[in-house]
């Protein structure tokens, strides 16, 4: 009798409508194993062992990533706000979201994410686990009220049974496995093969402005290095950098409460920064030439401000042609095999 | 017969629910005490493995080491507009940050043995994990202490650090300008002291006080045993001590003048061999008991 009952739930739950049943996830091969490579200053990536790549959860997740099917009103997807033509930053000042609701800073990149432990323009976060949970029901991006909905809109889809069968063994959708798998394919999103690399580690060809604009960079000429360190060109920490005397918004002074951090932001990447525009925490720089101006300018003074901005009050006063090396040596930094990634594309579109 | 059925009815879904509820709550064990040094900011249960990083009175077989920064007599207050501290040139300053490297650390016992860590101290007044160090299963009590600020040579090298805990390596990286500028030949900072003075006008400006291998030289500074005092004045053993840093000694003797070297010094071997001969009483070591 109780064989009986069984079998009759079992057939319940396997004819649900268009969700596939999950008595057909059974007997499936493993999921591929997947290495990333990275050069030699970089860290190692932060996979947690709980999460190992995979090639189906890689797969799983870029799917997840570029469907809107995310969205409340399936509107909207992470690559709505981390464009791959952008290196995975947004081009608008502020992302739009759901219902076209404006975000309050401009997305980041989420380049080479799986080599930094903490996320987000104020750290709030500190896995990429965490961090994807945060636009799935922020009001003015994903804006979903509750893991139910997004995981039912989930289960009526036809491809998503089988998308998770093949990466975790289970076509029974959770917070937890959708979580994994963008993690992991967000952690494969990795550029290290600009004009910099070729010159620097395989002594490729690099201009002489390139090379000024370099000397510029890590040097204490321009005193760039010191936030955007040569390798990840990011410190993993939050600076101050003189925008503004007077903050709109806190920064990282909203995560810690200590007064010490008012006005700081974590230091963004500077690879393919020429896809990355606009530029700083609120967009405010829509072009690298503003940019370098106001660190030529040397900033606003404030009791946040990082003394690593050390011209505050009298400028780097660089020279036009020392700026326009400074760009070179930027814009050496891209890397376009990167954007044109095919692995990183659209998988609906192929 | 009912009764057996709906019992198995209600083990089935218990079943059910258990594995639903299992995967869509996620318990994670870890340690839940935000004071301990180990605190996951994830775990959602105490598995009991918090670490205080302490040692306790009695222990004989561990060290804690605190550090501490003062301006002479006074504990440092940080924060870029405190400027007023004032060095032997007459410099008023302020301090911010300050971030630096012990390494070849050794600890000496009272019966002449002695023990160098295969680690080093990154410190960075920044990040309060930084500032207590536990050292377990010592052979007894320490009864001193040598160390070298920052790196020598041949433990300076480019992306060695690389995975070193509290972001090291993205922190106190040495640029390497592949031959470009030769003040700058990659390795690491040994040290990060960073704040506001005035200038000869009064004028606030920031300082950046950076040491490491300019040009490739070695400015490491190796710190001569400190013995621990006991209670009749010396010969002590203890496995608590504080390695107190008074920032001003670095601009005594020889005399330090903040606007003679200016705001960054990374490649200015002057200001490095000038704060090289400062650095020899910058140091000391307190028993806490």
């Amino acid at each position: 009798m109780i064989n009986r009952f069984i079998i009759f739930i079992l057939f319940i739950l396997c004819s649900c409508n268009k969700y596939e049943p999950i008595c057909e996830c059974i007997n499936v091969p493993d999921p591929t194993p997947m290495s990333l490579s990275y050069p030699n200053n970089f860290p190692s990536p932060n996979i947690p062992v709980w999460n190992p790549l995979t090639e189906e959860g890689v797969n799983l997740g870029r799917h997840l990533f570029y469907d809107p099917i995310l969205s409340s009103d399936n509107t909207v997807s992470c690559a709505s706000c981390h464009k791959l033509t952008s290196a995975f930053a947004d081009d608008s000042q502020y992302s739009i979201g759901v219902g076209q609701a404006l975000g309050e800073r401009n997305a980041p990149t989420i380049m080479n994410v799986a080599f930094q432990n903490v996320f987000d323009w104020d750290g709030k976060s500190s896995s990429l686990e965490q961090q994807a949970v945060r636009p799935i029901f922020n009001e003015v991006e994903l804006h979903n009220n509750n893991w139910t909905e997004v995981i039912s809109r989930l289960k009526m889809s036809e491809l998503y049974s089988s998308l998770f069968c093949a990466a975790f063994g289970t076509e029974d959708i959770d917070s937890l496995h959708i979580l994994m798998a963008i993690s992991q394919f967000e952690r494969t999103l990795n550029s290290f093969n600009s004009r910099f690399d070729q010159w620097f580690y395989n002594g490729g060809p690099y201009t002489p402005e390139e090379m000024d604009g370099f000397n510029i960079f890590a040097t204490e000429r321009g005193d760039c290095f010191h936030c955007h360190p040569i390798g990840l060109f990011t410190d993993n920490t939050f600076h101050n950098n003189g925008l503004d005397s007077d903050f709109n918004d806190l920064g990282r002074y909203n995560i810690t409460g200590n007064p010490l951090d008012e006005g700081l932001f974590k230091s963004p990447t500077l690879r393919n920064i020429e896809f990355t525009a606009p530029y700083m925490h609120d967009g405010r720089f829509n072009t690298l030439d503003e940019v370098i101006e106001h660190y030529n300018f040397g900033g606003y003074d404030s009791p946040t401000v990082d003394p690593l901005m050390k011209y505050v009050g009298k400028g780097l006063l660089l020279t036009e042609q020392e700026k326009s090396n400074l760009k070179a040596f930027l814009l050496s930094l891209s890397d376009s095999s990167f954007i044109n990634n095919l692995e990183h594309a659209n998988p609906f579109y192929e | 017969m009912i009764f057996i059925i709906n019992n198995n009815i209600k083990k089935f879904f218990f079943l059910i629910i258990s594995f639903i509820l299992g995967f869509s709550s996620c318990k994670e064990y870890g340690c839940t005490d935000a004071s301990a040094i180990n605190f996951n900011l994830n775990a959602t249960e105490d598995d009991g493995s918090c670490n205080y990083n302490e040692c306790l009175e009695t222990d004989t077989d561990c060290l804690e080491i605190n550090f501490h920064h003062f301006v002479d007599d006074l504990e440092i207050i940080f924060g870029n507009d405190n400027i007023n501290y004032q060095n032997n040139a007459g410099n008023h300053y302020s301090v911010r940050r300050i971030l630096y490297v012990l390494s070849e650390i050794m600890l000496f016992f009272e019966d002449g043995t002695t023990l160098l860590l295969d680690e080093f101290f990154f410190i960075n007044t920044d990040d309060p994990q930084t500032l207590t160090k536990t050292l377990y299963n010592l052979p007894a009590l320490s009864s001193g202490i040598s160390f070298t600020l920052g790196f020598r040579t041949k433990n300076n090298i480019d992306n060695q650090y690389i995975n070193v805990e509290n972001n090291f390596h993205s922190l106190m990286l040495w640029p390497n300008t592949n031959g470009v500028n030769l003040a700058f030949q990659g390795g690491y900072h040994y040290m990060k002291l960073e704040g506001k003075y005035l200038d000869e006008l009064g004028q606030e400006k920031f300082y950046n006080h950076h040491t490491g291998p300019t040009n490739g030289s070695d400015f490491s500074f190796y710190q001569f045993i400190f013995n621990y005092s006991g209670s009749d004045g010396f010969n002590g053993v203890s496995n608590s001590i504080s390695i107190n840093m008074n920032v001003n000694n670095f601009y005594n003797d020889p005399v330090y003048d903040f606007n003679i070297f200016g705001s960054g010094i990374m490649d200015n071997i002057d200001a490095q061999w000038n704060l090289f001969q400062n650095a020899g009483d910058v140091f000391y070591v307190a028993t806490n008991y």
